[in-house]
């Protein structure tokens, strides 16, 4: 495996125990980042998803999200979830002939394609046998698999993952 | 001791495995998972709170938060696997706008409907909401109070409203929003084998030569079951897989036969191969004979719109749209007749060779086949039909309850089958099966109920879609929504459902963990408590029913529905919801509360609190004093032991990872109505429909009937809804999980390029879908993961910000009574 | 990737006699612990260095004598100077 690959590879395993104990984690920020449901006041909308669009009414939906295309990859929030998509994947081809994913995430060419290879767990057949190549059960990649957009969030959200202890970030609340 | 973070990850990998599996662990391994804090996560079973596959996944605990959630390996079901929305099932309760308090819309400090949303107390809210209650039961009795409730219900939950409403309001005006979702299937269940839900079970995707979607996106709707499928079609060569829809998605990714065909056409196709089988001379004649009866069915049955719509007044039988007569194996042939390829190919547009060979899976004995689908056969206005004429291929081949040959209804909701279908929450059942028409049925609930006889109404209620509009015309007055997102789901939300909820002569309280825009659209809003923040059962597509404990406590006041369902049944006796002349003749259940009557019986109060399993918190037990789910799901399993629905008994579920009903003797059933496989199947007889009192099947005769509405000269194009892999139905819990938002963060308008050119719109432009009800706003997708045929449009529903319900058309199925969310017209403008 | 801990675990279905030839595997197998067991269920615990040694391990265990199944449920891999660290437990 090349340098850039291998420190991309780090960088997903360094960040994956940040992630775990709630610390800078971009996807999941403690405050949304839209104003506090308020709950009193004049023509009051309580769902943040309409963005305060009363419901018998229409507004301009949001510009169409972009695909984050940076190849950077992002924090896991506990072990085995699976990773997002650090790419687009715009026509990638996908038969039963053809996997595009895995031309590059195969562990026997994600290292020349600077790509994090899949897990073992992706070896396994539903009876726990080891194959050779990619489980047929795992074929399709973006069953768990996803790319990220940039579009702004409406909700956040508290959840935190593992309270491992270790090196608590400063100004975390507990 | 120092401990460090190899030691605290190594006791996580055993602390998982050993919960998998069930193994105590020795004292060393778990003293160094008890190490103070860190180490300190506790695992445990539950199944996935998404759809109908029944998923189960190991969910860690620490410090009172659900911190992970993992494939749990030893489910059968899913041995590991999640899809994407599974794996973030550990955010779903985490959104910073959970509701935590009662809201009620009041001015001046009085509940006023044209109020504002202001907190209360859970007293001063269920004081405001027994009042309005009790107004209507003065008023005009049961018929005034309505309840839509749920498939994502627990089953006690379920089974408590159902009694609460059919035996303590007397109204039958209870439906799920399964309606939307499964009704069709379940009619299609009742009018063929006389029993609801599927005869064959998940196993079957291991013993499939061929499998056919029948408007069904597996590959992003049920993922896991999809792995099942891919898993067998890439490791035997031999297997085929036909996919049918009205435009390709992503499960063409692995179509071998792919069908495009034109809206409301699959009725030709099923009729068609039928004819195929029938001419080529494969119909399994000596299983007909002993099997099957033939019915032919009414025909012209209408659109189940408003009476007055012209579309019912022209319709010949609206008013008997289930009817039908008995007939002969040649009439049937000879009703199919005229369904020749020629006739297909003309009325799908479908290339012949492709729908020739997806007839001869059908016709080829030597081919199991697997026939799968969800709401392209179920939201249809024939969405009965469909789902009796699949059953018809199956049923002339005899590929029926053997493994791999399965005609199989999947679901959407984790608790359509099990809360939705066997409580009976549906405005017309009782639970197993039971009608409330039929007084037979009606005695044996009130029975087991211990109420007295004439308590139970004896009309079916307003199904959900009748619920929209009778709110609108004032005739539902009290109406309580419970674990749906009904006003964003339902058809038609601009000419009925808005105007209803806001009728000021409806009372309306949505009970939700989410401020979603049923919430926003009702008058009280309780805070919910969610999936495992309180002890739950689910049943999945298999007849797997499925237990979880509560495994951390709801946020601030939230309670569950079940807690509130029985606390509010304390603040009403008999005398206010019961006439004079039932309590005359029963004067011992005079000025009792509900909650006497229907909870405190002997029956649901039987099991003390203490039997609540040790290490899990349930806030109903300490609420009540006893144990109201162990009580509960005992009464109710009453209603099935014996009749074909057995239930095993309430602790085994908690051991093991779901049992498929009907349980016989401790052994769970996996392929019904076959010797050997089905205990209630009579020795000597190979196979016995036995829901029908002759013990066969029936093949309906059906034709094709034309859509409600179709595209014409100035709404052009047809419109389809539906889902996405990221988002579960109205986007509720998904839309606030943030990988999952910002994979899929807003409704687009899928459309064929050459339709946006004609329109003058390229990808990203702002549009206008306006149908004769009323318009959405969006934006134009002309590439992404689906290919639009020319004249059609796909829009998701889940985004609250883009309610595309406002354009649909709430047109039913009439015999099921099941939107047709698959077919409207529309023009798309640019805005 | 030398500098990387890979740490998995495993549940085990077997036959009640299959323990000693898991006791076995586990003496020969660098990393590999026995942590737990019953009569006819045991979870593994492998510590390695990477994933085409956990594959091969899961082989191993499929293949030891009177093995039913064997189940990966939990793996995780970071680099070595990540997981060495002491944690702060709170007070």
């Amino acid at each position: 495996m090349t340098r850039a690959g291998l420190r991309n590879l780090a960088l997903l395993l360094l960040a994956a125990p940040l992630a775990a104990c709630g610390s800078r984690h971009e996807e999941t920020p403690r405050r949304a980042p839209s104003e506090p449901v308020v709950i009193t006041g004049a023509g009051q909308q309580i769902d943040a998803i309409r963005r305060g669009v009363p419901i018998d009414r229409e507004a301009t939906p949001p510009l169409m999200a972009r695909v984050e295309n940076f190849d950077q990859l992002r924090p896991v929030n506990y072990e085995m979830q699976p990773p997002t998509i650090p790419h687009a994947i715009d026509n990638y081809q996908l038969t039963v002939h053809t996997n595009r994913c895995m031309l590059c995430h195969t562990k026997s060419k994600a290292a020349r394609f600077q790509a994090p290879p899949v897990s073992g767990a992706h070896y396994l057949t539903r009876d726990g046998v080891v194959l050779e190549q990619i489980s047929p059960r795992r074929y399709f990649c973006v069953q768990c698999h996803v790319v990220q957009t940039d579009a702004p969030q409406l909700v956040g959200n508290d959840f935190r993952g593992f309270a491992t202890g270790a090196e608590p970030a400063a100004g975390e609340a507990q | 001791m120092s401990t460090t973070r190899r030691d605290f990850i190594r006791a996580s990998a055993v602390g998982a495995a050993a919960s998998v599996a069930g193994i105590a662990l020795p004292s060393d391994v778990a003293a160094v998972a008890a190490e103070g804090a860190p180490g300190d996560v506790k695992w445990s079973k539950a199944p996935c709170r998404f759809c109908g596959t029944g998923c189960g996944v190991s969910v860690g605990v620490q410090d009172g938060r659900v911190i992970a959630t993992l494939g749990d390996p030893e489910a059968e079901v899913n041995r590991g696997l999640n899809c994407v929305k599974g794996y973030f099932l550990s955010k779903i309760m985490y959104g910073h706008d959970r509701l935590t308090t009662p809201l009620l819309r009041r001015k001046d400090g009085a509940y006023a409907k044209d109020g504002e949303f202001e907190p209360v107390s859970w007293d001063e809210a269920f004081d405001v909401m027994a009042a309005q209650f009790k107004r209507v039961l003065r008023d005009k009795g049961g018929t005034g109070i309505g309840m839509a409730g749920s498939g994502q219900w627990t089953v006690w939950e379920g089974y408590a409203a159902n009694k609460l409403m059919k035996a303590g309001f007397r109204s039958n005006h209870i439906d799920p929003n399964a309606r939307h979702c499964m009704a069709s299937a379940v009619a299609g269940f009742m009018r063929t084998f006389g029993m609801d839900e599927p005869m064959g079970c998940y196993d079957d995707f291991e013993a499939a030569d061929a499998f056919v979607l029948w408007g069904s996106n597996m590959a992003e709707m049920h993922p896991i079951l999809w792995t099942r499928l891919t898993d067998r079609r890439l490791s035997h060569p031999h297997v085929k897989v036909a996919v049918l829809s009205t435009f390709e998605h992503r499960s063409f990714d692995l179509a071998d036969i792919p069908i495009i065909f034109k809206p409301q056409s699959d009725l030709a196709i099923l009729n068609y191969i039928a004819n195929h089988i029938i001419q080529e001379g494969k119909v399994d004649r000596a299983f007909v004979d002993k099997h099957v009866s033939f019915k032919q069915g009414n025909q012209d049955i209408g659109y189940g719109l408003r009476p007055d719509h012209p579309l019912e007044l022209q319709a010949a039988n609206a008013k008997d749209p289930g009817g039908g007569k008995p007939i002969a194996y040649d009439e049937f042939a000879a009703f199919v007749e005229p369904y020749t390829l020629d006739r297909a190919v003309e009325l799908s547009g479908v290339e012949a060779g492709f729908l020739r060979h997806l007839a001869e899976l059908y016709a080829d004995p030597a081919i199991k086949v697997m026939s799968l689908w969800t709401m392209g056969f179920n939201q249809h206005t024939r969405g009965t039909w469909a789902n009796n004429m699949v059953y018809n291929i199956h049923l002339l081949t005899g590929k029926i309850a053997t493994p791999g040959n399965s005609p199989f209804s999947l679901t959407g909701q984790p608790s359509a089958c099990g809360t939705a279908r066997e409580v009976g929450t549906f405005s017309h059942r009782l639970p197993a099966d039971m009608l409330v028409e039929n007084p037979e049925h009606r005695r044996h609930a009130e029975e087991i109920w211990q109420v007295p006889h004439g308590v139970i109404v004896d009309k079916p209620g307003y199904h959900i879609v009748q619920q929209n509009r009778m709110l609108r015309d004032g005739k539902l007055n009290a109406y309580w929504v419970m674990a749906n997102n009904n006003m964003q789901a339902a058809a038609n939300l601009s000419g009925e459902g808005y105007p209803g909820y806001r009728n000021p002569d409806a009372f309306v309280v949505v009970s939700d963990p989410y401020p979603t825009v049923t919430a926003q659209a009702a008058d009280l809003i309780l805070p919910t408590a969610m999936w495992v923040e309180k002890e739950g059962a689910y049943g999945n597509a298999e007849r797997r029913t499925q237990f979880w404990h509560q495994l951390v406590d709801a946020p601030g006041e939230a309670r569950s529905d079940l807690w509130q369902l029985m606390e509010f049944s304390k603040r009403f006796t008999t005398d206010e919801c019961w006439p004079a002349a039932l309590l005359g003749a029963n004067p011992e259940f005079r000025g009792k509360t509900l909650f006497e009557v229907l909870f405190r019986n002997g029956q649901v109060d039987r099991f003390p609190a203490g039997e609540v399993e040790a290490g899990f918190a349930n806030d109903e037990a300490q609420a009540f004093g006893f144990y109201p789910q162990k009580g509960l799901f005992e009464e109710y399993a009453a209603f099935g032991r014996g009749h074909g629905h057995d239930l095993a008994p309430f602790d085994d579920y908690h051991r093991a990872r779901g049992i498929r009903w009907p349980v016989v003797d401790g052994q769970e059933t996996r392929w019904r109505y076959r010797e050997g496989s089905d205990p209630y199947v009579k020795a000597g007889k190979g196979f016995e429909f036995y829901g029908n009192k002759d013990g066969r099947a029936v093949i309906w005769a059906l034709p094709y009937e034309p859509p409600a509405e179709s595209p014409d000269a100035e709404y052009d194009m047809w419109l389809v809804t539906g889902r996405v892999l990221e988002h579960w139905h109205s986007g509720s819990m998904t839309m606030r999980v943030p990988e999952l938002y910002k994979a899929f963060p807003a409704a687009v308008v899928f459309m064929h390029p050459d339709d946006a050119r004609e329109r003058g719109l390229t990808r990203g432009d702002e549009v206008k879908v306006v149908s004769r009800r009323g318009e959405m706003r969006s934006r134009v997708e002309t590439r992404g993961r689906n290919r639009m045929p020319q004249g059609l449009v796909f829009v998701p529903w889940f985004d609250a910000g883009q309610l595309i319900n406002k354009a649909t058309l709430d047109a039913t199925c009439p015999i099921s009574k099941q939107t047709d969310f698959k077919k409207c017209a529309v023009k798309v403008l640019m805005a | 990737m030398d500098d990387e801990v890979h740490i998995a675990s495993f549940v085990v279905h077997h036959r009640p006699d299959a323990v000693h030839a898991l006791q076995r595997l586990t003496a020969q197998w660098p990393g590999l612990e026995l942590a737990a067991h019953e009569q006819a269920r045991s979870v593994l615990l492998l510590e390695c260095g990477g994933t085409r040694e956990l594959l091969a391990c899961m082989d191993a265990a499929q293949a030891a004598a009177g093995v039913v199944s064997v189940n990966l449920v939990y793996h995780h891999a970071e680099p070595h100077a990540a997981i060495e660290r002491a944690l702060s437990l709170p007070d």
